[in-house]
């Protein structure tokens, strides 16, 4: 059995996330633990948003990472970034196992609109450019109506459909979807005006 | 398509719509891109996620826990080598039936979220399968994004063999089979083929199937597709 040998531990925290995938990929353990350091504390909170529960949230990392580093190999640069993609892998963990445990109670507004404040972890300095995009992204969801923001983010956090959400929001159906849709279209406005897609 | 775009590219739409829309966009170029590049935005929201630092020590538990003998797979070394041939492909409408069988019987009966929820009945039964499927071990096969996309089904007794039914996400077949071993050695078993969306495949296995861990399939694109792991 052939690996690929570690790359310096010093060349790994400026190695690209495409570049430690592959190395990951390759059987690099190193590689592996600077891509958890990297994008941990983002797949955690996103987790703890979706599960309600820290200990559940922690099982969802370990979950998250395993299936990142099982299917490395198959990441195509060309649909997107590794952090969105290990990021959409959080997401449905995190989703499934909520699911499997009862469905973390409904959302407040408050809520969402503390999870949308001031980060538990801040990303660390060297990080400039990951934070701008995040605040960017943060940013343009602040400049959507209200209602459309809070559906966007039950259905792409939570993994709420549209009728789920319409029971919660105490709204047809009809316009639960109507909110996605212009919700979506305006976060497209405002990320295009940032040129961020 | 046009309605169901927006809860698409926000991940929330399953079953059959999901499946018509995939349907779709393999035929049309147009949905496809704006489909891609929809999702694209959708995963950004993402990123507006809160940040919570890890536990001490998570990193190398996590990365401790993947090398642990039996606790994972690991994509394969490049050394991963040929090492079976017997593959029949005539069996694959039996093969379907007892995958389904075995799917029935081990409480197997959609994601795993539900199998999760099985019935006392269902437990029963996977207490003491009957004695055609004892030896048997099963597995979901799951996508990169943990989609569960079919089932594996590997009997373990005197002429073991691997039954195998999915239905890719997007069809970029034939799909390369391999068990993966401890160490992560990859023996490559055969290719399955996808007709009307369902990849069948069955094969006799000339390894020892206690030390298979996982199924793993590559697609055309040499990109690992899907994996199964199985349970103990």
């Amino acid at each position: 059995v052939s690996r690929v040998e570690p790359v310096e531990e010093q060349a790994l925290g400026g190695a690209s996330d495409v570049t430690l995938l592959a190395c990951a990929a390759a059987g690099d353990n190193a590689a592996m633990g600077q891509l958890i350091r990297r994008h941990g504390t983002g797949v955690f909170g996103l987790a703890q948003a979706i599960t309600g529960d820290r200990l559940l949230a922690e099982d969802a990392v370990q979950e998250t990472f395993l299936r990142v580093w099982r299917f490395a190999d198959g990441f195509d640069a060309r649909k997107g970034h590794v952090r969105t993609w290990v990021l959409a892998i959080a997401r449905n963990v995190s989703v499934d196992i909520a699911r499997v445990r009862g469905r973390h109670p409904i959302l407040d507004l408050a809520e969402i609109e503390a999870m949308l404040g001031p980060d538990a972890a801040p990303g660390p300095e060297g990080r400039v450019i990951a934070e701008v995009s995040r605040n960017e992204v943060r940013s343009a969801l602040d400049r959507i109506p209200e209602p459309q923001r809070r559906a966007l983010i039950l259905a792409r956090w939570m993994g709420w459909t549209a009728a789920e959400i319409a029971e919660s929001e105490g709204v047809p159906v009809g316009t639960a979807k109507s909110r996605l849709r212009l919700g979506l279209a305006a976060l497209r406005v405002e990320l295009q005006s940032r040129e961020l897609t | 398509v046009n309605e169901a775009m927006t809860e698409f590219v926000l991940d929330i739409v399953a079953g059959r719509e999901r499946a018509s829309i995939l349907d779709h966009l393999q035929q049309c170029r147009a949905c496809a891109a704006t489909a891609t590049a929809g999702a694209r935005e959708a995963d950004l929201l993402l990123l507006a996620a809160p940040r919570t630092a890890l536990p001490p020590g998570a990193e190398a538990l996590i990365v401790a826990g993947a090398l642990r003998p039996g606790a994972d797979v690991l994509p394969p070394p490049a050394s991963a080598r040929p090492r079976l041939v017997a593959t029949h492909r005539v069996l694959t409408i039996a093969a379907a039936v007892v995958v389904i069988a075995a799917a029935v019987l081990t409480g197997i009966n959609g994601s795993g979220t539900r199998a999760t929820k099985a019935t006392a009945r269902n437990t029963a039964k996977l207490d003491q399968p009957p004695r055609s499927l004892q030896g048997t071990r099963t597995a979901n096969v799951e996508d990169g994004y943990g989609r569960r996309l079919g089932t594996a089904v590997l009997t373990t007794g005197a002429g073991a063999s691997l039954l195998l039914s999915f239905s890719p996400v997007r069809a970029r077949g034939p799909y390369q089979v391999a068990l993966i071993e401890p160490e992560s050695v990859a023996v490559v078993i055969g290719e399955a083929e996808e007709t009307a969306g369902v990849c069948l495949f069955t094969a006799r296995l000339t390894i020892d199937p206690s030390q298979v861990l996982a199924v793993r399939l590559t697609g055309a694109a040499g990109a690992a597709a899907a994996v199964g792991r199985f349970g103990s």
